[in-house]
């Protein structure tokens, strides 16, 4: 097996996307294509020339190591245009390459959003956004990121381009984007997807509460939500995590909630005094507005204050779990010897995201995958968490048949999924 | 039947469901024969001949019982077809190739409510209005009123992604869904209802929603139900035309807010409402004449919502403020002309018709067009929003036409659904197409399927199940021709016409009732190369085709390649 990249090969995918815009490295070749066209033509060089088609998002990929076939690493960013904004309905029209946080920069210049998504979460481009499913992308007020598909664009492994219908909702059969949505580049690249954006809200009403303890500012969020109180983001702090992200002292197992409520202006007063009164009925007091101005200007990323470091476990949990789920982690540090700080967000009909920071008796951050740490996250899966990055392993042979029925010679992206 | 006798298929199904629960008569084939697709309704009307009938029905009890019927159809090399309620409008459990039809009536527990995570567990075969009325007696809604709750099960609702009457609020059924027990086309049994988002690879239970049987059987779902709503508060408007209409509906729900229903009838439509052209019989007739199923009165489904419980008003009069009381008497006349038997006249030149409705809906009232809209839900919230919405609604140009439109349509709002048989009865045939698109190209779906079906029909339209980025139109038309063939004909032309211009203007062919046999062809103009990830999903599924086959542009022979 030669350490060089067969010259036809290069010359092949050169002159798909011209000369400028391929780099050998090794056997393999990077590849930035401008169009659903020209990824469709590499899907046949691929074929031609028995290579795989891998789509690299920012992070890079790691390789199978047992496939020995060359690769096209696809990198979209070329791909980065709008191809259309229908302002009527609201709905834009994206290549895949753009990323979250540009488009929604142009969004936000017509008054629009891609909706109440953390911003964190949305450095990514559209492709890998929707390719790859994570519960962190999602809101109480406008679900998931892939709910907000009205249809896909895609290549498919042979090289056929389709177009899932664009409508508000449909009958017609299955939704099929949603094969292509979390299916991670291995049953077809999407080349660009029509979404649903939003307008920017009226107003924006900003609050902070303190209550008792994670339990009940837990319970708090779930009675306003039953209430329909739809908060454009709440956000529960532990005691701990409350000082390390926003400087707050509590006391003993106090806990910070803090929302933001957005709209129409007297629908978002309503929302606020709904989260208002669910958290006075679990004991739960108003605390002052700049905590959750605080919090607001480091979720926009407009604070110069310094930022803790990411968190080291990361789960979810439906409603009525992330309380059980927390006192499960925390429970399990104890035992280690560990210290441990919490909050939790990302909060939509089906449950909410557990960010959690563990560190040793020094205070320093445990390293990923260290057996304490492994401890602590079979202790939250054993009390109803689901930990992030797991395929369904149930679902896994049928998985498999799909993907093969997709790309019999397993050329997406041939790694990843197993 | 893979040379397996009468005989001896019968005694394989009893081995597995009991002999109670298997039949092979004649006239329970007739019954399985079909469902509601109105094109089957006009064939046993005009004395067609039944083309297709399964060789076998089945009860089933479990989904184990489920699992080993499909597992036998396999062995067999026999079609397996999903029954709910049979109130499906497409054709969808027609047994194209005869085979076993599994009625699922038998599964109809509520395994689970959960108050904490608002879901509930339930059997696919559960029947929609008692399904209802359980969670109404224990606090809580489902939400999905389709005007078929009577007669539909909350499989079938999932097998075609129904909607309800109040969808603008609570979603489509594909919206309340959590997750599936399902078996597949080789009788494996699946559970797709882990947490969705936490999961890495697709979500499997929106790949199987609206697969209408042919990738395996919907044995239970897990679905969202939201507290009971504590207010309901209805609404009459009227606007001058579609477009203004419209466009306010636009606007609303562009603001974020979320009426439970919406509804804006055009002109046509709007008019034929207040002649009630089509209610050829007196409704006390119907429900004496046992030709249609008809709740006891105050015994429905319904949750008789909450506020309006015991006050709600008997038929108001039929004449809006302001009608001009010469213009009503010509609707009438033209109304009840239609009514006593010059209704084949009028059919047959749907052309004129069409027109003389258009012209004479528009010069009887400035106001054209007629919409009901309605909120509910927990009271603090509620009342904010109906407050924004209505004052929205008049900043558009609507006039608020009070309560009293909005409660009329809320007492009738099944009724309409069940006045089709007269028609049928009359030789005539009444069907409904139900098309969606974006805003933007709501207008042009509008104009052209109405051109397109007015060719051959007389019809009407309204706009419901509205959403921030688009609209579903429901076209519905009355036609008529002499003997069955001419019949048919005139039938299949509307379609045929119809789904191509939803298709040509980037519409979608239907919103809730779902493909079947009905639209199969037209399946393949809307998805095109898309299909492939359909075929795909086929082969993972089923691969030996004993699901449903022939059904939603999948074949009816032989297997199939992906790519
Ligand atoms: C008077 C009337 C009013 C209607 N109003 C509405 C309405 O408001 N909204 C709306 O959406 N629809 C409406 N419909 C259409 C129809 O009721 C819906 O399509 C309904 O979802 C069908 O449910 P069903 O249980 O009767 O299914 P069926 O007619 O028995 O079956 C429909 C299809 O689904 C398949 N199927 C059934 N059960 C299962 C299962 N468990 N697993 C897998 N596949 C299955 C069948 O094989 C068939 O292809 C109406 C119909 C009538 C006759």
């Amino acid at each position: 097996m030669s350490a060089e990249a067969n010259p036809a090969f290069l010359a092949d995918i050169a002159a798909i996307v011209g000369e400028g815009n391929v780099r050998p490295e090794g056997r393999h070749c990077h590849a930035n294509p401008s169009s659903a066209s020209e990824i469709s033509q590499l899907a046949k060089c691929a074929n031609t020339h028995r290579a795989t088609l891998i789509p690299v998002g920012k992070g890079g990929r790691s390789m199978p190591t047992d496939d020995m076939r060359p690769q096209i690493l696809l990198n979209m960013g070329r791909m980065n245009h709008v191809l259309h904004l229908d302002p009527t309905s609201l709905v834009v029209h994206a290549q895949a390459g753009i990323t979250g946080l540009v488009l929604e920069e142009l969004l936000n210049k017509r008054g629009l959003t891609l909706g109440a998504f953390a911003p964190a979460g949305l450095g990514s481009s559209l492709g890998g956004l929707l390719a790859v499913r994570t519960p962190g992308k999602s809101s109480r007020q406008h679900g998931t990121l892939e709910n907000m598909v009205l249809g896909v664009s895609a290549v498919l492994s042979d090289g056929r381009s389709l177009h899932t219908r664009v409508a508000p909702r449909r009958a017609s059969g299955p939704d099929f984007a949603r094969i292509l949505c979390g299916s991670e580049g291995t049953l077809g690249i999407i080349t660009s997807a029509h979404l649903r954006v939003h307008k920017l809200p009226e107003s924006r009403l900003l609050v902070a509460f303190r209550l008792p303890n994670m339990e009940e500012a837990l319970a708090a969020v779930r009675l306003a939500m039953r209430e329909e109180a739809s908060p454009a983001a709440v956000r529960v702090y532990d005691a701990s995590e409350a000082m390390a992200h926003l400087e707050e002292q509590c006391e003993g197992e106090e806990a910070l909630l803090v929302a933001a409520t957005a709209g129409p202006t007297s629908l978002a007063a309503c929302d606020r005094d709904l989260i208002a009164s669910a958290v006075s009925a679990v004991g739960g007091v108003r605390a002052s507005e700049d905590i959750a101005a605080a919090w607001w200007e480091k979720r926009t990323g407009n604070s110069d204050a310094p930022t803790p470091p990411a968190p080291n476990l990361q789960v979810s949990a439906t409603p009525r779990m992330l309380s059980p789920v927390y006192d499960a982690i925390v429970a399990s540090c104890k035992e280690q010897g560990l210290q441990c700080r919490a909050h939790a967000s990302r909060f939509d009909r089906d449950g909410g995201v557990l960010f959690v920071t563990v560190l040793d008796a020094e205070g320093a951050m445990l390293a990923a995958r260290s057996p304490e740490l492994n401890a602590v996250s079979d202790a939250a899966e054993s009390a109803g968490a689901y930990l992030l990055g797991k395929p369904n392993a149930s679902l896994q042979r049928y998985f498999d048949l799909l993907r093969h029925g997709l790309d019999p010679e397993n050329l997406l992206n041939p790694g990843v999924l197993r | 039947m893979a040379g397996l006798g009468e005989e001896e298929l019968f005694n394989a199904l009893a081995s597995i469901v009991g002999g109670k629960c298997v039949s092979m008569v004649e006239r329970d084939r007739e019954v399985y024969s079909r469902d509601m697709w109105p094109r089957l309704l006009i064939r046993r009307r005009q004395g067609g001949e039944i083309e297709h009938l399964p060789h076998a029905i089945v009860w089933p009890e479990s989904e184990r019982e489920v699992a080993a019927v499909v597992r036998l159809a396999n062995k067999l090399g026999m079609a397996i077809i999903p029954y709910g309620g049979g109130s499906g409008v497409c054709g969808g459990a027609v047994p194209l190739r005869g085979g076993i039809t599994i009625d699922m009536k038998r599964m109809d527990a509520i395994q689970s409510i959960s108050r904490e995570e608002l879901v509930t567990d339930v059997q696919a075969g559960a029947n929609g209005e008692r399904f209802e009325r359980e969670l109404r007696a224990k606090g809580y809604t489902l939400g999905h009123f389709p005007s078929s709750i009577y007669c539909s099960t909350v499989g079938g609702w999932l097998a075609c992604r129904a909607a309800g009457q109040l969808s603008t609020k609570y979603g489509k059924i594909e919206d309340r869904v959590v997750g599936l027990t399902f078996v597949t086309g080789k009788g494996q049994v699946i559970q797709t209802d882990e947490f969705a988002r936490a999961r890495r690879g697709p979500d499997w239970t929106q790949l199987i929603v609206g697969s209408e049987g042919t990738l395996g059987i919907i044995t239970s779902a897990r679905l969202r139900i939201s507290p009971a709503p504590e207010i309901t508060i209805l609404r009459g408007f009227a606007f001058e035309s579609v477009e203004e209409g419209t466009r306010a509906i636009r606007k609303v729900m562009q603001r974020g807010l979320r009426p439970a229903v919406v509804r804006l009838y055009d002109e046509v439509d709007t008019f034929i409402n207040h002649v009630s052209v089509f209610e050829s019989h007196s409704e006390e007739a119907l429900e004496t004449s046992g030709l249609c199923p008809w709740p006891e009165k105050g015994a429905g489904a319904l949750p008789v919502l909450p506020s309006s419980e015991g006050d709600v008003p008997g038929t108001p009069p039929r004449a809006r403020k302001g009608m001009g009381d010469k213009a009503l008497r010509l609707g009438r006349r033209l109304g009840s002309r239609i009514k006593q038997g010059a209704t084949a006249a009028a059919l047959t030149r749907p052309k004129l018709v069409n027109s003389t409705f258009g012209a004479l809906a528009n010069s009887i009232s400035k106001s054209g067009c007629k919409m009901i809209i309605g909120l509910e839900g927990p009271r603090l919230r509620t009342e904010v929003e109906a407050q924004l919405t209505f004052a929205a609604l008049e900043r558009a140009g609507g006039t608020d036409e009070g309560e009293e439109p909005g409660l009329k349509w809320l007492a009738h709002r099944y009724a309409v659904s069940y006045k089709m048989s007269p028609m049928f009865r009359e030789g005539g045939f009444v069907d409904t197409m139900e098309v969606a698109s974006t805003w933007e190209r709501l207008p042009d779906l509008y104009e052209s399927v109405k051109k397109a079906i007015g060719a051959h029909a007389v019809v009407m339209a309204h706009f419901s199940h509205a959403y921030a980025d688009g609209c579903s139109i429901y076209f519905s038309f009355a036609g008529r021709a002499d003997g069955l063939l001419e019949t048919q004909n005139t039938y299949d032309a509307i379609w045929r016409d119809g789904l191509a211009a939803a298709t040509r203007v980037g519409g979608t062919i239907s919103h809730h009732h779902g493909i079947g046999l009905l639209k199969g062809q037209a399946m393949h103009g809307e998805h095109r190369e898309a299909m492939t990830l359909f075929r795909a999903l086929k082969n993972t599924f089923d691969p030996n085709n004993t699901m449903n086959p022939g059904k939603m542009g999948l074949p009816l022979h032989g297997e199939m390649k992906v790519l």
